[in-house]
């Protein structure tokens, strides 16, 4: 369920955001499991897992924090601008965080990292559809 | 080796249009109903961010293939 930021008494409706941190804390508590788990297998599967995952959902989170920086009708221009903003931080920070683990980190299991990166994207969705209400 | 540096620019290029072209469009219509419609403002603002996010997958995609070409493939095809 989506939280209501403001009751304005009559005035408009009420500011609706989805749960930026019950999404953040869902996508990160599966991505701990499923990398304990894969410890147990293979340290270099179970690390580029988290990498990947990691990967997807700091930008998001950015995403996230930005696009809901201002809300409401009146302030729309704001909440595009910051909207656009946010959406360009998360492509640079998803370009730069890939750049650094392929440069820096070796071993790594390349198929494991893309796999849980867009697993962990399909999630990201999943908890923005069931968590947000609309 | 120079072909792959050319196939990651355009990869990311136009991954990178297209999520710009869908974005822009988003924005647009998250004005658009905003100024016709006030009271669903917080509503049509949570279904771009949705909406955001099922754009520019394809093109994050790409840009992590890239940086694999970028780092990975191209330093070791010399």
């Amino acid at each position: 369920m989506a939280r209501p930021l403001k009751q304005n008494a009559g005035l408009g409706a009420p500011i609706v955001k989805p749960p930026l941190l019950k999404i953040f804390l869902g996508q990160c508590s599966v991505l701990a499991v499923l990398t304990a788990g894969l410890l147990f297998v293979d340290v270099t599967t179970a690390y580029s897992v988290l990498l990947g995952g990691m990967v997807c959902i700091l930008p998001n989170t950015y995403f996230g924090v930005m696009a809901f920086r201002h809300s409401g009708a009146r302030s729309a221009q704001k909440v595009t601008t910051s909207l656009y903003r946010g959406e360009v931080g998360k492509f640079l920070l998803t370009a730069v965080f890939f750049a650094c683990i392929f440069v820096f980190i070796k071993p790594l299991s390349v198929g494991a990292l893309f796999t849980t990166f867009i697993a962990t994207m399909l999630l990201n969705w999943f908890l923005v559809h069931r968590l947000s209400n609309f | 080796m120079e072909l792959i540096y050319v196939a990651a620019a355009i990869m990311m290029g136009l991954g990178g249009l297209g999520a710009a072209i869908g974005v822009g469009l988003l924005g647009g219509k998250l004005i658009e109903g905003s100024a016709r419609q006030p009271e669903l403002a917080p509503k049509l603002q949570v279904t771009f961010f949705l909406g955001a996010g099922l754009v520019d997958a394809i093109p994050i995609i790409g840009v992590g293939i890239a940086m694999y070409l970028i780092f990975v493939v191209a330093p070791g095809a010399v």
